[in-house]
Formats: C-alpha cells, sequence, structure tokens
C-alpha cells in the first residue's frame, strides 16, 4: 500500500550519519526547550482549567501549526549517532499527502478496518470507530492466561494489547537481553494465540509488545505458531522527540516481517515537555516524527504527568485530546486511540471506571478509538481486567447515542474529573482498588458481584449526568 | 553591597543563567563575600525552582540549565572554600541512575532533579547502568546515597542484583541505597533490604533527607 514514507526509511534512516551533531543535554535544553516555547507562544497557544475536550477549532490549528515547525525546526535526534534526522517541509507534506485513509488489523473474520474519523461525525459508522483493551504491566504466572481471557471474550473489544509482563520463568528471573526473556515471550505468545482461539477470535489483533530487547521479539516471529502478520507492535518515539537505532531496527523487522507497527504522541507533562500547552505541541510533533521514519499501522495519545505518573489526569486529558485532535483534523490518518489507555486508580475501584469514563468521553466525541482495561498506573501486580475495556466501549456507544457535542462532552468529562483528580493532587489514586484477584472469579473468570456493583453505580451515576449508557 | 551580590546569584539560577551565574561568582570573590554565603544564595535559587517545579512554573529542560549554572558558579566558589579552609555546608554526593536492561530515563531524571534542588550533589549516570558501574562511580565520588530506578518488571531484579553486589564487595554498609520507578514498590524495597523507596520525585527527596537525618 502507499503509505506515508514508505520507502525512503533508508534515506531518512540515513540522516542520522549525517545530521547536525547535537549531544542529548544540548538537544533538550538548548535546541528542543528553548524552540517548543518559542512556538507556543508564537502561536498563542494557552492551557487553562477547565479545557479538556476541544470546542476551538482555532486552537487546534495554532496547535497544530505550532507541532509541524517544531519538527521541522529541530528534527529528531538520533540519540545512537547524537545526531538530528531533520526534513523540509516538502517531504513532510508528501508523506502526510500519503497517508492511508484507513488501515486494517487483526486477521480474518476477527480483523478490524479502522478508517479516519471526524468530530462528532456519528453518522459514518459506528461510535466508538473501535475498542482498545490494554493489559500492562506485571501478571503472575497463574493469571496470565485469566487475565488476557477476561479480555478476548469480551465482544466489545476490538483490539488487544495483550501486554501483560512475565517477571520469571522456572522462578528464575526475566532479565532483558538474557534467553529468559525469549522463552517468556514466546511463552507469552503461545498464551494469547491460545486464549484467542478458545474465543473463537484466532485473528484478534494483538498489540502486545513485552519484551524490551528484540531479539526476545524476534524469537516469537513466527506466523504459524508466533505473532501473526496481522498483529501490532511497538516502535517508540523517545521522550522527547529522540530515536535510535535499536527502534528503526524494530520497525525494519516488523515491516520485513509484514506485521504492523503501532506508535504514541508521548509527552512527559511537567517534564521535558514542560506544562499542557507545551506538550500538545510537542503530541502533534511526536505524531509526525512517527509518519516520517516509522510508517505506522496505527498511533494513539499515550501522554502522561511526569511527576505523577498518570495517563488520565486533567492535564493528560488535555494534551491527548487537544494534540490528538489537531492530528486528527488535519490529516486523514485513521483514527487515534485516545485517551487514558491505562488508569491510575487500581482496578475494583469506581475511580477506575470514572477515569476511563472521562477518556472515553473525548475519544468517542473526536472519533478515536477507546480503550482501557489497565489500572495502578500500570506498575501493580494483577491490575488488568477486560470489564475496563468493556465499559470504555459502552461509555462510547452510549456518546453516539447521545452525540455530544464537544462542548457537551468537555462538560461532562469536567463534571466527572472532580471523582478523581484530588487523588492524583495528592498522589495517593494508585493505592485505591484492588487487583485481579479481588475482582473476579477466578474458576469463571468473571467480574465478582462486588466489581460488578462499583461498574453498575458508576454507571447509573453517568446516567444522572445525562449519558445514557446501558 | 554583598546583599546585592548574593540577590544576583540567587537570580542567575532563576534565570537559568549559566555564564550570567560564573560573572556573579567572581564579582561576589571580588567584592570579598563569603563564599560559604554565596553558594547558600545559589542554593535558595534551586530550593525556589523546585518549588516552582512541583507547581508546574518551571520545567525540566530548565532545572537542567540551572543545575548547570549551580555548578558553573561552585567551579569559582568551592576553591575558594577549600583555600579558606572554611567550614562551609558540603552538599552530599548522590549517584543516580536507571539499571542495567532499562532505558527509561523520565522518572530518574525527574528524581535526580528533586535532589539537586534539595541541595544534593546530584551524579547522573544516565541509563543502563549496571551494578559495578554504580560502585565505581559511588566510590569515585565517595556518595552517600546510590538511587537506582527501574520502570520495568523484567529490570526491576538488577535493583536486588545492585544490592547483592554491594553485599558481596564488602561495601553495603557504606550506602543508602534508594530504589524506586514504576514497577517498584515498599514490599520489594523491603523484600530486597534497600534502605529506601521513593514513590515518586518528592517522596524520594523525603525519605533521602530522613535516612542522612538532613533538614
Amino acid at each position: 500500500m502507499s503509505h506515508g514514507s514508505k520507502g525512503k526509511f533508508i534515506e531518512y534512516w540515513g540522516r542520522g550519519e549525517t545530521g547536525p551533531i547535537t549531544f542529548q543535554k544540548e538537544f533538550d535544553t538548548k535546541v528542543y526547550w528553548p524552540r517548543l516555547k518559542e512556538l507556543t507562544k508564537k502561536y498563542g497557544i494557552e492551557y487553562a482549567p477547565g479545557k479538556v475536550v476541544p470546542t476551538d477549532d482555532d486552537e487546534l490549528d495554532a496547535i497544530w501549526n505550532a507541532g509541524k515547525e517544531l519538527l521541522l525546526d529541530v528534527g529528531i535526534l538520533n540519540v545512537s549517532t547524537e545526531r538530528r534526522i531533520t526534513f523540509s517541509e516538502e517531504e513532510v507534506d508528501a508523506a502526510l499527502e500519503n497517508l492511508p485513509t484507513q488501515v486494517t488489523l487483526g486477521e480474518g473474520q476477527d480483523a478490524i478496518t479502522i478508517p479516519h474519523r471526524g468530530f462528532e461525525d456519528y453518522d459514518s459508522g459506528k461510535t466508538p470507530v473501535g475498542t482498545m483493551g490494554r493489559i500492562l504491566g506485571p501478571i503472575s504466572d497463574d493469571l496470565y492466561e485469566k487475565v488476557a481471557l477476561s479480555y478476548a471474550q469480551e465482544p466489545l473489544i476490538d483490539y488487544v494489547h495483550f501486554q501483560g509482563v512475565k517477571t520469571e520463568i522456572n522462578g528464575i528471573p526475566v532479565k532483558p537481553g538474557s534467553p529468559f526473556e525469549m522463552m517468556a515471550e514466546q511463552q507469552h505468545v503461545a498464551i494469547v494465540n491460545d486464549v484467542k482461539r478458545r474465543v473463537g477470535r484466532p485473528g484478534l489483533p494483538d498489540g502486545g509488545s513485552t519484551p524490551v530487547n528484540l531479539q526476545a521479539e524476534m524469537a516469537a516471529a513466527n506466523p504459524y505458531w508466533g505473532v501473526k502478520k496481522g498483529d501490532v507492535r511497538h516502535v517508540y518515539i523517545m521522550p522527547q522527540l529522540k530515536t535510535d537505532y535499536d527502534q528503526m531496527s524494530r520497525a525494519y523487522f516488523w515491516h520485513s516481517y509484514g506485521a504492523n507497527i503501532w506508535g504514541i504522541l508521548q509527552s512527559y507533562i511537567g517534564g521535558a515537555a514542560g506544562g499542557p500547552a507545551t506538550s500538545a505541541v510537542n503530541g502533534v510533533a511526536d505524531l509526525l516524527a512517527y509518519v516520517m521514519l516509522y510508517e505506522p499501522t496505527i498511533l494513539g495519545t499515550w501522554p502522561t504527568d511526569a511527576l505523577y505518573f498518570s495517563n488520565s489526569s486533567k492535564y493528560a486529558l488535555y494534551v491527548a485530546d487537544y494534540g490528538g485532535a489537531a492530528f486528527s483534523k488535519h490529516t486523514h490518518f485513521p483514527s487515534l486511540v485516545g485517551a487514558s489507555w491505562q488508569q491510575t486508580a487500581g482496578i475494583n475501584s469506581e475511580e477506575y471506571f470514572w477515569e476511563t469514563a472521562a477518556g472515553a468521553i473525548g475519544s468517542a466525541t473526536l472519533g478515536f478509538l477507546v480503550a482501557g482495561g489497565t489500572g495502578h498506573q500500570s506498575a501493580g501486580l494483577d491490575h488488568a481486567c477486560g470489564l475496563g475495556a468493556r465499559f470504555a466501549a459502552e461509555v462510547g456507544r452510549a456518546v453516539g447515542k447521545a452525540r455530544l457535542t464537544r462542548v457537551q462532552a468537555n462538560e461532562l468529562v469536567n463534571k466527572i474529573l472532580p471523582k478523581y483528580q484530588p487523588l492524583i493532587d495528592n498522589r495517593t489514586l494508585h493505592t485505591v482498588g484492588g487487583d485481579f484477584r479481588t475482582a473476579y472469579d477466578l474458576t469463571t473468570v468473571q467480574p465478582k458481584p462486588e466489581f460488578l456493583a462499583k461498574y453498575n453505580k458508576v454507571k447509573a451515576e453517568l446516567r444522572e449526568l445525562g449519558l445514557p449508557i446501558v | 553591597m554583598a546583599e546585592n551580590i548574593l540577590e544576583k546569584l540567587k537570580q542567575t539560577i532563576l534565570d537559568f543563567d549559566e555564564d550570567a551565574a560564573l560573572d556573579a561568582a567572581n564579582e561576589a570573590l571580588a567584592a570579598g563575600v563569603d563564599p560559604v554565603e554565596a553558594v547558600g544564595a545559589l542554593a535558595d535559587g534551586l530550593n525556589e525552582l523546585g518549588d516552582k517545579f512541583e507547581r508546574m512554573e518551571v520545567f525540566l529542560p530548565e532545572i537542567m540549565l540551572a543545575s548547570d549554572a549551580f555548578k558553573n558558579a561552585l567551579s569559582v566558589l568551592e576553591p575558594e572554600i577549600k583555600k579558606r579552609n572554611t567550614e562551609g555546608q558540603k552538599a552530599i554526593p548522590v549517584v543516580i541512575g536507571t539499571v542495567q536492561g532499562d532505558v527509561h530515563q523520565v522518572g530518574k531524571d525527574m528524581v535526580a532533579t528533586f535532589l539537586t534542588t534539595a541541595g544534593f550533589d546530584v551524579h547522573d549516570l544516565g541509563v543502563d547502568v549496571a551494578p559495578s558501574r554504580f560502585l565505581e562511580e559511588a566510590k569515585k565520588l565517595d556518595a552517600k546515597i546510590i538511587a537506582a530506578a527501574s520502570l520495568m518488571s523484567t529490570t526491576r531484579p538488577v535493583q536486588k542484583d545492585l544490592i547483592d553486589f554491594l553485599e558481596a564487595k564488602g561495601v553495603r554498609d557504606n550506602f543508602i541505597v534508594l530504589v524506586g520507578g514504576g514497577v517498584v514498590t515498599q514490599e520489594w524495597a523491603d523484600q530486597i533490604k534497600a534502605d529506601g523507596y521513593g514513590q515518586d520525585a518528592i517522596a524520594t527527596v523525603e525519605i533521602a533527607k530522613k535516612l542522612l537525618h538532613v533538614a
């Protein structure tokens, strides 16, 4: 398929051998940061409390222009060579024009085709466009298959990052670069494939990029028993606007193999990307960097607060929704995966559902895929379950049913934020909730009544707030 | 006069201005300002930036620049302090890094930044740092604290390797070992017998101060 900058990788990656030499610290402090600040000011981009779902197209245009200019001015640092890879505006425009308008993930009857979708567009297909379930963080060996099953068995979930981390093989720690990492990856993929077959969805796309080392990922790349060509693997634009030869090697390998690649807007708010406004600008540059360097099949928004890790804070939602919407408005690339990929609260808490709802409302209104499933900052043991992703899909459906405008969506999310933002402000949200053992019956692999009670309570409160969720 | 210069020194930190910091430090010495007081003014600036950082009024790249400004000024003031044999308050050396196999740096950078603004002499070893390198650098710098970050479940065991390594070399008691990172918990820190665990950058500074009995 004609796609982005396909065919140009040798030339573009090669610029990492000839581009301007820039040491990493110099790039962070004297190249990237001053230009990001200047451009954010030049285009008058400002964050204000209450801004979550964008309602003003002019603001999105400003963020787009600033983000594109940032990429053109500073490029991407190849950390392996400490040289910048830069592009001309003509090259960027040509790649954007050449982007696909739809992509397909997965295989056979279980494949999902993702089109481009505009804001508040409830007539071009189902809402949400799709639902991504995410497992991230350490998962116990005895629960590994059950947690995966809790996602695969949910009909509303179209695409899953089966990315639970196995920590041991026969009691031996799985360290990066060790043979145990290769074994763990083969075991992980085998379990996921078995679970998918068992629920009658053998082609359900899997985006779980678990290993640290490419060699371990490669160990499970086998179209017969391992990673399928319809599956998706991650390539990383590192914070902020950096990459390296390892990431290029990943992209090279997966493209050669014929599988798909996912990438993310990944601003660390409060860290190197600065405040919410500069982080939104950086987000556009991140997504453009993927287009230029890695030909991703699917892109998503994954900003996080740098000081207290949260994908769903008021700042993270602003950056995901504004940065993602700016990119979406100015390209015909297929729908992004929207905000709140993982929640800050542990699963088995009301806050976990409120965070999921806050992300999904903005995503569905903006024409993005909704996401959910993982809790406890993706750090706690066994904090992932399919019910969270199902809930994200149901919220998205309700948004479509209500045909929410962006103004209404913004008002609704602002009513939800007080349910959990104070616990982000005092850095305790990760302490609420309980793990998979507390939330699911381990024999039937179904949510326990007390977990369902929390899920139903939040749904009832959402209905009181005017969202017709069933 | 001295007060003006001290204020100027502090302002160079708040302006993240490396060159101005060096100039102000030279000016301070030429004007006979006590170098210990001059370092105190610079530290006040860093403390103020730390508060602003927490309120999202300044950001990581600016703290990095301010830290360079501080080091620039120190390069002039420290020899003078030594020459006068003055009992200055020496910053406590800390080595910090992300453990071997792990290339995530954002969380570690945040902790390094907060430790710097809290007055520690932070030596950042970067990412993918082997246990032997932590020890080598800590010995060289006479560090009191080794802070090891890990973002992933698969690299968390390397924090245990670090402690095992220090024990095997017979130097475990020479250092306070702090662990942190996305997948690290108090339970894990207890299990591997780390001295402290920081859930985030602010908590890490608090535990470092508590363990060293500094205000």
